[in-house]
Formats: structure tokens, C-alpha cells, sequence
């Protein structure tokens, strides 16, 4: 199913990478560019041909409807869960929303008489 | 500094065009694949599914399934996996998000 794609028959020499391509006036780098254009694209034909790549396989009707029903089956509980989790993180956020008021309104009063207490006449 | 980034936003189309031609064919090539072998079943096939289902849960019961080498218990072992992750996948694609979820 994953099939080896053919890396060598564009070959990367890494030195022209900095050197300047004297034949063709180049400059150092992007070469690999230059050179994957004068050499001529290979067909898909060819690249199957190349390779020992073996013809697609029948895959078993069993082994079929498993995995798409399983990406059904997953498809359709992520969305659920989804669906179950939103309104539980939304209202979890409301609360800290409230205590978090709560505590800074406490921190509050206590920073006012704390100020309040310690008020002395050698600051 | 400019001039060197000029010199790369100019060289963008042939990059693209490069990797365009040199993407196609592999394309074609996972195209020719996927066209086999990564297809749903079709309605006729579904039938066929529920026998071979059937007839897995036959062997199990009659002892069969213990008589498989471990090379065939191994790859069956992968083909299982393979369909497991298929579901993962799912819910990937249901929950809109890759890790998590974006409550």
C-alpha cells in the first residue's frame, strides 16, 4: 500500500549546493531545481516499471467494509463525544469564571486591611 | 539581505513547478494503487464480508484459530491493527482536531 517513491533518479549532489555551477553560469544554490527540470520527468509507468513494484492487490470484502465501517464508527464518535464534552468545558469555565471573582473580590478586601492594619506612623 | 530574498521570491514558480513535476507521476502511481485497493465495498461485497465475519466466528469456536503458525497469527495481528487505526482516524476527522478536543 505505501510504495517506495524513487529518490535516485534525480541524483542531489550536495556540493554544487555551494559552489557555483560553472558550466551552466548558475548560481550555488537551488540547483537541485535547476537540475530536476533538465532532466525529464518519469511517468508513472516507468516508475512502476523501474521499481519491483508488484500489481495492486485484491483486497478481501471482509478486510473492505471493517475498515471504512470503522472509520464510520469512529467518525461518528468523535462527533458525539464532541457534542458531550462542549457543554461540560463550557460550564466548567463559567465556574472558575465565578470563583475566580470571588477569590480576587476576597484578596481584595484582605490586601485593604492588611494595608488598613498595617498602618503606622514609622513607614 | 534583499537582494537574496528577491532572488529566492523569484525562484518560487520554478520550485513549484518542479515539485509539481515531480509529484505527478507519484501521484498517478498511488492513484493506480489506491483506485484497488483502498476502495469501499460495494453493496455486493458487503455480503461476502458478513460470511467471512461468519466464518471467523466459526473457526473460533471450533478450535481452528489455534491451529494458526504465529507468522499468520502476526500478520493478522497487523491487518487488525491497520483497522483499528482506521477508526482513530475517524474520530480525528468527527472531532475536528488532531490532538484533543477543542472544547
Amino acid at each position: 500500500m505505501f510504495n517506495l517513491w524513487l529518490y535516485h533518479h534525480y541524483e542531489t549532489d550536495f556540493k554544487y549546493l555551494f559552489r557555483k555551477q560553472k558550466a551552466d553560469g548558475h548560481e550555488g544554490y537551488s540547483v537541485t531545481a535547476s537540475r530536476a527540470q533538465r532532466l525529464p520527468p518519469l511517468s508513472a509507468e516507468e516508475i512502476r516499471s523501474k521499481s519491483n513494484m508488484v500489481p495492486p492487490v485484491q483486497v478481501s470484502p471482509l478486510i473492505k467494509t471493517a475498515r471504512w465501517s470503522a472509520l464510520l464508527i469512529g467518525l461518528i464518535y468523535g462527533k458525539q463525544r464532541y457534542d458531550y464534552l462542549k457543554p461540560i468545558a463550557a460550564e466548567e469555565r463559567r465556574i472558575e469564571e465565578e470563583e475566580k471573582k470571588l477569590r480576587e473580590e476576597q484578596e481584595r478586601i484582605y490586601k485593604q486591611l492588611s494595608e488598613a492594619n498595617s498602618d503606622t506612623i514609622l513607614k | 539581505m534583499a537582494q537574496a530574498v528577491q532572488k529566492l521570491v523569484a525562484k518560487v514558480p520554478t520550485l513549484v513547478g518542479a515539485a509539481v513535476n515531480y509529484s505527478k507521476p507519484r501521484l498517478a502511481t498511488f492513484w493506480y494503487y489506491a483506485r484497488v485497493e483502498l476502495v469501499p465495498p460495494t453493496p455486493a461485497e458487503i455480503p461476502k464480508a458478513i460470511s467471512g465475519f461468519q466464518d471467523l466466528l466459526k473457526g473460533f469456536q471450533s478450535g481452528r484459530l489455534g491451529q494458526t503458525t504465529v507468522r499468520d497469527a502476526l500478520r493478522n495481528g497487523l491487518v487488525a491493527t491497520e483497522v483499528l487505526m482506521w477508526f482513530y482516524i475517524g474520530e480525528i476527522i468527527g472531532k475536528r482536531g488532531l490532538i484533543g478536543y477543542d472544547v
